[in-house]
């Protein structure tokens, strides 16, 4: 009973010799429809916050001025969708979750930082976004002068609000993701309680005041 | 070698190659059932939508994606609980699909959606005495009803509509084609053969090919685990297109036994002619 294994062995070369002959661009496609293992679609976000006091000592190092800074190896750097931080406006009363990303679930449970930004402490610009109608609802009582306090498991960050303006959400002059100081922009939709999607956004401009810098030279 | 024992290994090699071509048909003939019966069988999509629930978890997950345009749009989550309604999701996505089965290439048509969100919106701001500008209410019901229809959208399949319109009309030539050159390959064993039960023997060695490539077939799916790593957008659409893989896992035993009962079948009556000519002699 040799024969149908050779039958067999005589079908599958075949078979596999039809699936080589296929278009590359073909085979490509179908490459790039599975994976090597299932999707994971959970809902569910990673949460890497764990608060830090005003006297907890964080791991420093001397810069080259001779100041503190963070040591880079103490930061854990947020991935994607990771709950990192909470943002704090005593003014306008906002005090809610921090993620690295803006996506659907993190706005969805607080406010997200534009993956393309830096995490407070990096010396760039920190764009965070967050909805007109729920966390950042607050927003529209923003003003001049009032505090913005960034909380991390790395260290606490004060800001202080420069300036508010309403601009296009495509206006890229809104933004200087290139700046080498480090300043934080918060973002919602505007006008705000109103039913409707517009083009408009609220921009709250914030300056550093109080905060450690992270090591630089490793830093991710 | 004597002149009739070459023409006797001749005639046993024309036989083998004749069984290896009924094999090779009987399993190209199964593939192309299979095909025919699953990938171009607009029902058998439809079938598995529902038996995966597909419709419910389609308009739940589309709702849910709503509710994140209420965040931004000024909406509660409640406002989009009677919204989207698998009915509605069942019919565009039919509607969808027979566009798609008769190769051609029309996007989902959002209309009915269109009409039922704008008036449970209009409804919305009268309850709530909400205010509005007209433009960005306008802006509002077009996101909506863009991530509806992207919602049952299908992958590539305006890719695949054209191919599903070509196959759908050349398999059933390939299928009546490969069934005619099995016929005449049997009929060929069958009179060409003295001896009935080389015959069967013959066809049982066909059989046995036939099962041994499905049985291989069958185990890879089995092992890959059907289309579990296929990678996917949507939850609804990615359970339906594990449910459709499990089917066709499930069709592929079934055609692998079927084979293997025949090659018995086969062999028991190989068996039997093989000792009357045995006793015979």
């Amino acid at each position: 009973m040799i024969l149908p294994i050779i039958f067999c062995l005589g079908i599958l070369l075949i078979t596999f010799s039809v699936i080589a002959l296929t278009p590359d661009s073909i085979k490509s496609a179908a490459g790039t429809v599975f994976s090597a293992a299932e999707k994971d679609y959970s809902s569910l976000y990673e949460n890497i916050f764990v608060p830090v006091n005003e006297s907890d000592v964080v791991d420093t190092v001397k810069n080259e001025k001779g100041e503190p800074v963070i040591k880079a190896e103490a930061v854990k750097y947020p991935s994607y969708g990771v709950q990192f931080g909470e943002v704090i406006i005593k003014g306008c009363g906002i005090d809610c979750p921090l993620f690295m990303g803006d996506g659907d679930i993190a706005l969805s449970n607080g406010a997200g930082v534009y993956y393309g930004s830096f995490i407070p402490g990096y010396g760039g610009t920190t764009l965070i976004a967050g909805h007109n109608n729920t966390y950042f609802n607050g927003l529209k009582k923003a003003e001049r002068g009032q505090e913005i306090i960034i909380r991390t498991s790395y260290g606490n960050y004060k800001y202080k609000i420069r300036e508010t303006a309403v601009k296009d959400a495509l206006d890229t002059s809104s933004y200087d993701l290139s700046a080498d100081n480090e300043n934080l922009i918060l973002y919602t939709c505007y006008p705000f309680d109103e039913v409707g999607v517009s083009s408009k956004r609220l921009f709250v401009y914030a300056d550093l005041i109080d905060g450690m810098a992270i090591e630089k030279n490793t830093a991710e | 070698m004597s002149k009739k024992q070459t023409k006797k290994n001749i005639r046993n090699v024309v036989f083998c190659v004749l069984s290896f071509i009924l094999a090779l048909f009987l399993f190209v003939n199964s593939v192309c059932m299979l095909s025919v019966a699953f990938f171009l069988n607009e029902n058998a999509w439809i079938d598995q939508m529902n038996s995966s629930n597909y419709f419910t978890d389609k308009a739940d997950e589309i709702k849910n994606k709503l509710v994140f345009l209420g965040n931004a749009g000024g909406l509660p989550p409640e406002f989009f609980e009677n919204v989207v309604d698998p009915i509605q999701v069942a019919n565009d996505t039919q509607t969808y699909m027979d566009a798609y089965f008769n190769g051609r290439t029309a996007g989902v048509d959002g209309t009915a959606f269109k009409r039922k969100f704008s008036s449970e919106l209009d409804r919305y701001i009268t309850e709530n005495n909400a205010k509005y500008d007209d433009n960005n209410k306008e802006y509002l019901v077009d996101n909506a009803v863009l991530i509806y229809t992207n919602g049952l959208e299908i992958p590539l399949f305006y890719k695949l509509s054209e191919l599903f319109a070509e196959l759908k009309g050349v398999m059933p030539f390939v299928i009546a084609g490969l069934g005619a050159g099995m016929a005449a390959i049997v009929l060929v064993l069958f009179f060409c053969n003295k001896w009935k039960h080389r015959t069967f023997k013959y066809y049982c060695y066909s059989c046995a090919g036939a099962f041994l490539s499905l049985l291989a077939v069958s185990i890879y799916m089995s092992v890959a685990g059907g289309l579990k790593n296929i990678v996917l957008e949507s939850r609804a659409l990615y359970d339906t297109a594990v449910s459709f893989g499990t089917s066709i896992s499930i069709a592929l035993w079934i055609l692998t036994a079927f084979f293997l009962i025949i090659a018995l079948l086969m062999y028991v009556i190989y068996s039997n002619k093989i000792r009357k000519v045995s006793a015979t002699d």
